[in-house]
């Protein structure tokens, strides 16, 4: 996956990516990240810091994401629940403790191997591979296709 | 083992471990209109009826009384899936926040395993339960199986001793809680109250204090049964012992009053050092909104006038019942206070009380991220810190009306 970065800071909270007033929204993605005046539109990636995505359990914090176009979060640890509601809907994060990327930057991440190559800087980063078990959740497009597979649901 | 790991390893058939991943049978599932939104279009999807209609709890509270066509026709879809599947515990606009209807329902006993399609489902912890907040899609799957999954948290045990000074309570503690341990401090752990301070507690502070242990990122919470367990379920409950936690820290009541500033829980001074106007005060949520909370009020707002903006909302009907009948809603009405019906709306930021640009909000909830209650700032506090400040037109340390 090719594509630019947005680089944002420590926990940033469901709130601030899909503020309550607009959960029932039909465009979420419209919304995303206003509580934070930001728009995220024209990035494939989110770079951020510590517990991205704290807060609300509200599932609408992952839709709105996908639905602005986001394809993967980058982050150097995530909030329990939003971990969970991202593998269950099949957006990719990755924990990368030591990245370093500026706003736009163009980024080539290989989800396999972990590996993210900065293409605007040249420098290359490792992160933690995503754990078998969600890989295979993402794999399915989310939990309930999954366990549907497996004759579960 | 701690009584988090007990439950699990009683629940799973074997001793549990931390870190590891467990499937797990659970006793009861909550939703509110908020999470229930979603999860029943996933459940539409997979056309089965729900694991166990005797085990389900839905309360209206986030969107109450609606405040859009939209969120009525949820409502009435919602309404319609309660009604073809018998649902047992339905608690329709105007019962209460989910979070209080379940304290005051107790559909569940001590030791229990509880999921809830909301963050703050770890207040049900005072009630000695493991009870951890989801997001939907993991609330659709549980409605279907009765099963979810848990990586098995880390414990901690976290002691608070020494006495409550005046004008601290429950929310001060907390508050303190989450400075010391950072937003992000228990990240994925299961939190074990104890201590001289905790025993000494209500339940209504209980709950207010296990209801804020998400904001340091704790998957659970939990306090021992003790009499006042007992008392509150109105029957006798084994109690069980606990030891061997991954971290211990230990922690003295505040000195002082405490609010968290914006923009971040974590944010904590001393009432005295924050020097702020406000536009709004609100006292209510699913942190404190409960009888003790408006005692409290009631006491500081009885024959004075609210300065600002200020919007009271006890948190269940009962507890409005028990306001009406003890007088405190016609104190709020002469101080100039806007009473309101139970519901989330002010504390999340959907109806009844939204920030205007540049507003500055005191409020009793649990959460001041940027965009929470619409725009501007949030502060947080206990009910005396916020009742004195309506009354002062800006933060003003509740000591002085005590």
């Amino acid at each position: 996956m090719k594509g630019s970065a947005i680089v944002l800071g420590d926990n940033i909270s469901t709130d601030e990516i899909i503020p309550g007033r607009f959960c029932r929204s039909p465009n979420l993605g419209e919304h995303c990240l206003e509580g934070l005046n930001i728009s995220i539109k024209k990035y494939m990636f989110i770079v951020a810091g510590e517990n991205f995505g704290c807060g609300s359990s509200r599932e609408q914090a992952v839709l709105a994401l996908k639905n602005a176009g986001i394809k993967c979060i980058i982050s150097k640890s995530f909030a329990r629940i939003f971990y969970r509601n991202a593998v269950n809907n099949a957006l990719l994060l990755l924990k990368c403790e030591n990245i370093n990327v500026k706003n736009n930057d163009v980024l080539d991440v290989t989800i396999r191997t972990a590996k993210i190559k900065n293409l605007s800087t040249g420098v290359c980063f490792q992160a933690e591979e995503i754990p078998n078990f969600a890989m295979k959740i993402i794999r399915s497009g989310g939990i309930i296709k999954y366990y549907k597979e497996l004759g579960v649901l | 083992m701690s009584l988090t790991h007990q439950i699990l390893s009683r629940k799973t058939g074997r001793n549990v471990e931390p870190g590891e991943i467990v499937e797990c049978n659970v006793d009861f599932l909550m939703m509110h209109d908020g999470s229930a939104f979603i999860a029943l279009k996933n459940f539409g999807k997979i056309g089965k009826k729900v694991f166990d209609r005797n085990k389900i709890m839905i309360v209206f509270d986030h969107y109450c009384p609606s405040n859009s066509i939209e969120n009525s026709n949820i409502h009435n879809q919602i309404r319609k899936f309660v009604k073809n599947q018998g649902i047992k515990y339905f608690f329709d606009c105007g019962s209460g926040i989910c979070h209080q209807v379940f304290a005051e329902t107790k559909p569940v006993k001590p030791y229990s395993v509880i999921v809830g399609g909301d963050s703050h489902t770890t207040t049900y912890g005072a009630l000695g339960v493991f009870a951890v907040g989801m997001g939907a899609t993991d609330i659709t799957v549980t409605l279907a199986t009765g099963k979810t999954w848990f990586m098995v948290p880390e414990a901690y045990r976290i002691v608070i001793n020494g006495r409550m000074r005046k004008g601290v309570y429950a929310k001060d503690i907390i508050l303190d809680i989450i400075k010391n341990l950072g937003v992000a401090g228990a990240n994925n752990s299961a939190v074990e109250f104890e201590g001289s301070a905790v025993k000494k507690l209500s339940m209504d502070s209980r709950l207010t204090l296990c209801n804020m242990v998400t904001e340091a990122g704790a998957m659970n919470s939990i306090i021992g049964v003790d009499e006042k367990t007992e008392k509150h379920f109105g029957m006798k409950i084994k109690k069980i012992g606990s030891n061997h936690y991954g971290k211990v820290f230990e922690y003295e009541s505040p000195d002082e009053p405490l609010v968290a500033c914006p923009h971040s829980v974590g944010n904590v001074k001393p009432v005295r050092e924050v020097e702020a106007e406000i536009d709004q005060v609100f006292i209510g949520s699913c942190t404190n909104g409960r009888y003790e909370d408006m005692r409290v009020a009631a006491n500081i707002l009885r024959n004075r006038k609210v300065r600002v903006r200020t919007i009271i909302s006890p948190a269940s009907r009962n507890i409005y019942l028990r306001c009406l009948k003890d007088g405190f809603i016609k104190i709020f009405m002469q101080s100039g206070a806007i009473v309101l019906p139970p519901s989330c709306g002010p504390c999340i930021g959907v109806h009844n009380g939204v920030l205007g640009k540049d507003e500055v909000c005191l409020s009793t909830g649990n959460r001041n991220f940027k965009g929470r209650m619409g725009s501007g700032k949030i502060y947080l506090c206990s009910p005396a810190t916020a009742a004195s400040s309506a009354v002062n037109g800006e933060i003003t340390d509740p000591r002085r009306y005590l």
